[in-house]
């Protein structure tokens, strides 16, 4: 199933590539997407999901072992081996990988048509199924690989694709924000690998191989610590650059700005998330020592990241590099809490990374809806858009709500863990996160009032298309909607099948020190933590 | 079944939100009757269920099992879990009874406000339901993080009915300073709450309850918490510093400004101080701090209220003030007597502010005091109400604010740190309000000014046409949730008649004295024991004697100057004495913000993104590629394909061995 989920794209792809229909055509030529093309990568997507949600049906929440070994090339001894397979960090992430996707090429069709009737034809339709197939595919394998080449190999493959969606799709400016990306994440890319390969070579003689499991985290658990601590900056730099971290974060919204819609929301919803897995994956329990020293350091990455981030979206005026820097504070929470180092803080971290994919993917989608019928994105010429458009006002609302963590919908649950997370582990740097609780209202109502309040705006009240949002883009927000509201309530639907593996990389216990002397009974004080 | 009961009851207002709520993405104009129908059911269903439960249930004497129950797990990391639950005990019903009463007297007075307004009704209706669900869960959770769910959710609630009129850009900005500003007191609640967390390990009630009756928790400790958390309620319950964002708020349509920001919503502080009592009784400076704050807040908004003109600012600044006089309360560990309050002011001020929209509605959406005056004989059935809330408001005897007011006052004094300091401060508050609100009555009502007229001639000049003349009627379904408001304030007091009268505990505070227990089975009476001096009977009869006295000054200045006097509030241009013109500008407070704050975290936030990550932080990207790219350039250009230059190259190194050599055999 495993591997089924990553050869179906691939498969899909090339059946797009063959599919007998004429590709290039100029913008103004009037031709119209040519639905059977999106079909074949929808299946083939779609395929990809119902492998995926298949292996999650066999998965054993209750182990932290990596599950559903699917071997490809078995190889003896310190061979690159080709084994998938998932455990408690991945299985989420592949799974929201996996829906986002069908979702992003059904919504790419859509948004095609909406622009074919303000006659604006795709540009070379195949290679775009392509790029977004292979880019499914990449993304993927780098959750499933199971061993660091492998691992590397996906990682940096599915640059290419999201560099072509970026480059030709994008925006005026694409080239730029094209170039940046590439060679900012490649450079990075550049350290993991020596990374990597220093890790292998540190340890060569005790037998270990390049494949990713416990021997693994246990061998390199016993380099001398100033070896673990080089090793660790080579993995850590290449993913902050990935996630991106303060101040690492100036590639994104190039990137967002100019990548066309479905870009944004895969770039939004999974990309970022392989920065944050590669440290639960990688670097905390691969160099518990080294994290452990650097974690104060990191949860102040973090907190910074959290409280800037907010303050630079407070200042855009583009709808889109608002959302951009928005994901800069959001990551932020999530590497805060993973250095943060306890059970609430990474609990809170991982449902935060799905929570961001969701709520901020449908955020993307919902600017390009409305960027597919009034062409600009500058928040200055739009207002009244919620007299114009309710259903459009009220889908936005829940995700702007979500995005600034109101109780009941999902953002609030991980927000919530990781701040009590973050408080336990360290008080002054939980306080200041906190902060950001009121600036991220701060800019999101901003943002709110601004494009759906008051008169209608320029951009608004001269649309030539009609604002209101027709059935199919609907249709796609309701699953965004759905999880958004479920794990709001029900949280356990991604913490419960991660609990196991999570546990492994906590590495800080709980600080009670201040615990009040008794008096009367003596009732010991962890007991009311647990018999709730 | 009181559990599924209590279930249907809270979620039931959900559902009415959400089929009109959908009723109003489908059209614009949905059959009223239905509307209301799935609204008023909203709200009635749960009143009706809690008032089962209170009559068939020993309320007073549930076990613990029966208090709290759990619907489903929410939150489990492995270490930290809280589950999805209620809690029924004598605090939450108090408040059910407060929410979804005064909430359907406020329902059936709605259809006939909103009656005028054909389009998005559905869109009202569904909100205030929405309130109703958020507002109960803030009540009736057996945890924080449920109390923190209904916290937001009647803020969101409360943004959207503020923001109500779409079109209107005030009303959009008032609703994001609303947000914005319980979202920097709910920062700090957070805090507040992770403390207590640490140092109880759980955040459900009945554990932190239980927590507190085995443990001492040092002063300090407890003292820093309740800060934390009383930073929430400054922000949800309109306090110095935080008060700014309730009269914006009136920007909202006046059912709203009744229900969310006068009798409930703004009351969710009081209650969370009450609910947490074993925090705050052992905060005594945390408490005390609390009871300045609530004092200040009573006397300065009681001061912005003297001047204004529009009738529902001056209402918004006098719950500002009696939310006040409820945080003093608490502060001198009065919770009886703030709980007190908190319900009398929910009956007076709702029938104030529902009677100023019967006004409004009937002048045709003027709410500006300057252009009324002479309205008793248009409106007498609205004046009566409006005496009677207001008579209740000034603390007459007789009615309920008195006796609530009164309670505050006489406990206020009695304090230790300070008492006759804030007892000083609330009797000028009780002369203000006395003066303020009869200056509404006389201004609005009577005088020698006739509103009617001035109206229609303001009308003629401005629109020339004639469907602006004569007053509205105002309908039954406005009138009589307003009867209903004006029977309880009038009868609303008599749960706490003064010990001076009875020669007992008033039974309001013995109710509040059994619910809410502190450690070791202490009251909070009990518990705040030690912070009061006790007061013999005269000086009871000199302090009561005093309060009367101040409400009939007021009234008799107010009589004085505008009934008698005639007088008129200026325009808004025109010269004041500075003192005026301080109260009538709000102290410039809103401005002083802007400057203080509001400016430079724009200009910080602008900065950040001009100067420190363009200017500093890309920059230096792009400086660091451009350098590569010119390193490599640099050497590039070597490469020039010319045989002679590659000549040249050859000779220039043999020549540097050589001279190395050279130098080696040297």
């Amino acid at each position: 199933m495993l591997t089924l989920s990553i050869l179906a794209p691939l498969v899909a792809a090339i059946l797009v590539w063959i599919f007998p229909s004429r590709n290039n055509y100029r913008e103004d030529s009037g031709h119209k997407p040519n639905g059977w093309l999106m079909n074949v990568a929808l299946i083939g997507s779609l395929i990809a999901m119902v492998a995926s949600l298949l292996a999650a049906s066999s998965f054993n929440g209750q182990s932290a072992e990596f599950q559903l070994h699917e071997v490809w090339f078995p190889a003896e001894g310190k061979a690159i081996n080709w084994i998938f397979s998932v455990d408690g960090i991945s299985i989420g992430l592949y799974l929201l990988t996996t829906i986002l996707f069908p979702i992003g090429i059904y919504y790419s069709y859509a948004s095609f048509l909406v622009n074919a009737k303000q006659g604006i034809s795709p540009r070379r339709e195949k290679l775009f199924w392509i790029s977004l197939l292979f880019l499914e595919a990449s993304v993927i394998g780098v959750f499933l690989a199971q061993n660091l080449i492998t691992f590397y190999v996906f990682w940096e493959i599915m640059l290419v694709p999201m560099a072509l969606l970026i480059g030709i799709w994008g925006g005026s400016d694409r080239k730029y924000a094209t170039i940046k990306f590439f060679i900012y994440t490649f450079a990075g890319s550049v350290f993991l690998l020596v990374g990597m390969i220093a890790l292998i070579y540190a340890q060569w003689s005790n037998g270990t191989n390049f494949d990713i499991g416990f021997a693994l985290y246990q061998n390199a658990a016993q380099l001398p610590s100033h070896i673990q601590r080089y090793l660790f900056w080579a993995f850590i730099l290449s993913f902050l650059i990935k996630i991106p971290a303060f101040p690492f974060h100036t590639w994104l919204p190039h990137a967002h700005t100019q990548a066309p819609t479905v870009g944004s929301i895969i770039l939004a919803g999974v990309l970022l998330k392989l920065g944050t897995y590669g440290i639960l994956r990688f670097s905390i329990p691969l160099f518990p020592e080294a994290a452990n020293a650097y974690s104060e350091l990191f949860m102040w990455v973090g907190a910074v990241a959290i409280v800037y981030g907010a303050w630079l979206a407070w200042s855009q005026d583009d709808l889109k590099k608002l959302i951009a820097y928005s994901s800069v504070s959001h990551m932020g929470y999530i590497v805060m809490g993973m250095f943060a180092g306890t059970a609430n803080a990474i609990a809170g971290s991982y449902l935060q990374m799905i929570n961001h994919g969701i709520t901020t993917g449908l955020l993307f989608m919902l600017v390009g809806v409305v960027y597919d019928r009034v062409h600009t994105r500058d928040i200055a010429k739009f207002g009244g858009l919620a007299q114009k458009s309710p259903v459009f006002a009220t889908i936005f609302l829940i995700a702007t709500l979500s995005s600034v963590g109101l109780p009941g919908t999902n953002g609030f649950v991980g927000e919530f863990l990781i701040l009590l997370g973050t408080f336990e582990a360290n008080m002054l740097i939980g306080a200041i996160a906190v902060t950001g609780v009121i600036f991220g209202a701060v800019y999101m109502l901003q943002l709110y009032k601004a494009v759906f309040f008051g008169e209608p705006g320029e951009a608004i009240a001269h649309a030539k298309v009609s604002l209101h949002m027709n059935s199919r883009e609907i249709l796609l927000t309701v699953p965004f909607l759905v999880l958004i509201f479920w794990l709001g309530f029900k949280p356990d639907l991604v913490l419960s099948p991660v609990r196991a593996s999570l546990e492994k990389i906590q590495f800080r216990e709980i600080d009670r020190s201040f615990v009040a002397p008794k008096i009367g009974k003596a009732v010991p004080v962890e007991g009311h933590a647990e018999h709730h | 079944m009181e559990k599924t009961l209590i279930t249907l009851a809270m979620w039931l207002p959900l559902a009415g939100f959400v089929l009109n709520g959908l009723l109003s993405l489908r059209s614009k104009t949905a059959n009223q009757s239905l509307v209301s129908g799935i609204g008023i059911a909203g709200v009635l269903a749960p009143f009706a269920i809690f008032a089962y439960l209170t009559f068939n249930l020993d309320i007073l004497h549930l076990t613990e099992e029966m208090k709290e129950f759990v619907l489903f797990s929410w939150m489990n990391t492995g270490t930290f879990s809280i589950d999805f639950g209620y809690r029924l005990d004598g605090l939450t019903i108090f408040m059910a009874w407060i929410v979804t009463g005064i909430g359907f007297l406020i329902h059936v007075y709605s259809i006939g406000y909103m009656y005028a307004e054909k389009k998005d009704f559905s869109r009202f209706f569904a909100y205030l339901n929405l309130f109703i669900f958020a507002m109960l869960h803030l009540v009736m959770g057996n945890n924080l993080v449920i109390l923190f769910l209904g916290w937001e959710g009647v803020g969101l609630a409360s943004y959207l009915l503020i923001g109500f009129d779409v079109h209107k850009d005030s009303a959009a900005d008032a609703g994001k300073k609303a947000f914005i500003a319980n979202r920097i007191g709910d920062a700090g609640f957070l805090i507040g709450m992770f403390l207590l967390y640490q140092v109880t390990g759980t955040l459900q009630y009945s554990g932190i309850l239980e927590f507190f009756s085995v443990h001492s928790v040092a002063a300090d400790l407890l003292n820093v918490i309740a800060v934390f958390l009383f930073i929430g309620a400054v922000g949800k319950s309109a306090q110095i510093p935080l008060y700014v964002w309730l009269p914006d708020a009136m920007a909202g349509p006046t059912p709203v400004s009744a229900l969310i920001h006068a009798a409930t919503m703004v009351t969710a502080g009081v209650f969370m101080i009450a609910r947490l009592s074993p925090v705050f009784l052992g905060a005594p400076e945390a408490s005390t701090m609390i009871a300045y704050i609530g004092a200040s807040t009573a006397l300065f908004s009681a001061l912005i209220a003297l001047t204004q003109t529009d009738i529902k600012k001056v209402l918004a600044y006098s719950t500002v003030s009696q939310l006040g006089y409820m945080f003093m309360a608490m502060g001198v560990g009065a919770y009886g007597a703030g709980m007190f309050h908190l319900m009398t002011h929910a009956f007076f001020k709702a029938l104030l502010f529902l009677s100023s929209g019967a006004v409004i509605i009937a002048l045709h959406h003027e709410q500006d005091m300057r252009r009324m005056g002479g309205l008793f004989k248009h409106l007498k059935l609205i004046a009566v109400l409006f005496w009677i809330g207001a008579i209740a408001i000034s603390g007459v005897p007789g009615l309920s604010g008195f006796f609530s007011k009164d309670m505050i006052l006489e406990q206020a004094y009695t304090f230790k740190n300070g008492g006759p300091v804030l007892f000083g401060m609330g009797l000028l508050t009780a002369l203000l309000t006395s003066f303020y609100v009869f200056r509404l009555i006389f201004l609005t009502f009577h005088t020698r000014h006739d509103g009617v007229a001035d109206m229609e001639h303001h009308h003629d000049d401005h629109h020339g046409h004639d469907d602006h003349h004569g007053v509205l009627p105002v309908s039954w379904n406005m009138k009589a949730p307003l009867v209903v408001l004006a029977l309880l304030s009038i009868g609303g007091g008599y749960v706490g008649l003064p010990h001076l009268f009875t020669h007992e505990t008033p039974a309001i505070v013995s109710y509040f004295d059994k619910v809410l227990e502190y450690s070791e089975g202490k009251s909070p009476s009990e518990a705040s024991h030690e912070w009061k001096n006790h007061p013999t009977e005269s000086e009871e009869q000199v302090l009561m004697g005093v309060s009367i006295l101040v409400a009939v000054i007021g009234f008799l200045i107010a009589f004085l100057i505008y009934q008698k006097g005639n007088a008129r509030p200026q325009p808004d241009g025109a010269a004041r004495p500075f003192y005026q013109a301080w109260s009538y500008n709000k102290f410039y407070v809103d401005e002083l913000y802007e400057f203080l704050i509001l400016r430079p975290m724009k200009k910080l936030a602008e900065f950040s993104y001009k100067i420190v990550d363009v200017k500093i932080i890309d920059n230096t990207l792009d400086a660091i590629a451009a350098a590569l790219v010119a390193i490599g350039n640099f050497f590039r250009s070597f490469q020039s394909g010319v045989i002679s230059d590659y000549a040249l190259y050859i000779f220039l190194g043999m020549s540097f061995l050589g001279m190395i050599l050279i130098g080696g055999v040297i």
